[in-house]
């Protein structure tokens, strides 16, 4: 996958996801609508690449003000993640030449990898975490219903046990993935799994989607510099 | 459960509004007002939608957070509002 490839599919996943985002604001009768309405328009600029530039500026934008207004993400690390790859998105567009952009959307590469490897090193420190207990408690204490119908796994220590070992050396061992092209893309099949257990399970939808748009630059990154 | 994939606003609804509950117990005043907004007016528009039977003109909503002591769940109240007048979906 080269750059301009990988950048358009970005754009595109990112559009769709803020679109997804935006709707879900939308069943409040109060003044959510006022910025997420544009926000859809903007995003629909993107995946039908209509005045690319301008609309992920307006975004950027758009994102500061919506980040006002709820005083820091409304939805924890996946506004982030989301920022993140608008910002990157746009710094690769508005690049001044081939180098800084690929320096731009490489930046998003590597945060994609430091989100895994990171998760994984705060897990292994934890505790909790090592003894299975976290996990328990993750799903013990739920009040999503889907996972209450789960909550006998709370009961059964040496499943989550094993469940919490293997969420860290996945998470720790990600980086490794990067050596070959077909172990990338086995590790991210796992963990859009993994995300996608999480969306089932606990109504962490939006996770989902947007690491997914991350991943093209992964892609790129792994083809073009390893 | 292939909807929610898509379309689960009540649940990232509920995230957002145990963000504000975690920044209302850190007593910073400069999220108390903002955070408390949003709470009421997410009860207020769950009253005026039938989902929460009212039988007052005012509101009061308390915080409580669970966590594990040993091999106990304790439950804490760490936050009580206010005392505050309904503004839509009131009782007459």
């Amino acid at each position: 996958m080269n750059i301009d490839e990988a950048l358009r599919l970005t754009e595109i996943m990112l559009g769709l996801a803020f679109i997804q985002q935006s709707i879900e604001h939308l069943h409040r009768p109060n003044n959510e609508k006022i910025l997420f309405i544009p926000r859809i328009v903007l995003s629909l600029l993107l995946v039908i690449g209509f005045q690319v530039s301008w609309a992920l500026i307006a975004l950027v934008a758009l994102s500061l003000v919506i980040l006002k207004r709820f005083h820091g993400p409304y939805n924890g690390g996946s506004d982030r993640m989301g920022l993140l790859i608008l910002v990157c998105l746009t710094l690769a567009h508005l690049a001044p030449n081939h180098m800084w952009q690929e320096i731009a959307f490489g930046y998003l590469a590597v945060q994609l990898i430091l989100s895994y490897l990171i998760s994984g090193w705060v897990k292994i420190v934890n505790p909790a975490w090592r003894s299975g207990r976290a996990l328990r408690d993750v799903f013990a204490f739920t009040t999503y219903p889907v996972s209450e119908n789960l909550r006998g796994f709370a009961e059964q220590p040496k499943l989550l046990f094993v469940m919490s070992w293997c969420v860290i050396a996945f998470e720790l061992l990600f980086p490794l993935s990067l050596l070959n092209t077909n172990t990338l893309y086995f590790a991210l099949i796992i963990a859009a799994t993994f995300h996608l257990a999480n969306a089932f399970l606990f109504g962490l939808n939006r996770f989902f989607w947007i690491w997914l748009c991350a991943y093209p630059s992964i892609l790129w990154f792994q083809g073009n510099y390893v | 459960m292939i909807k929610r994939m898509v379309y689960n606003p009540a649940r990232n609804e509920a995230l957002f509004l145990a963000s504000c509950a975690e920044r209302l117990i850190k007593d910073d005043l400069e999220y108390e007002a903002h955070s408390t907004n949003e709470i009421v007016t997410r009860i207020e528009q769950d009253i005026a939608e039938g989902l929460i039977v009212e039988s007052g003109r005012y509101l009061q909503f308390r915080l409580a957070f669970i966590s594990r002591d040993k091999e106990q769940i304790v439950k804490h109240v760490l936050y009580v509002s206010d005392m505050i007048e309904l503004t839509r979906g009131a009782a007459s």
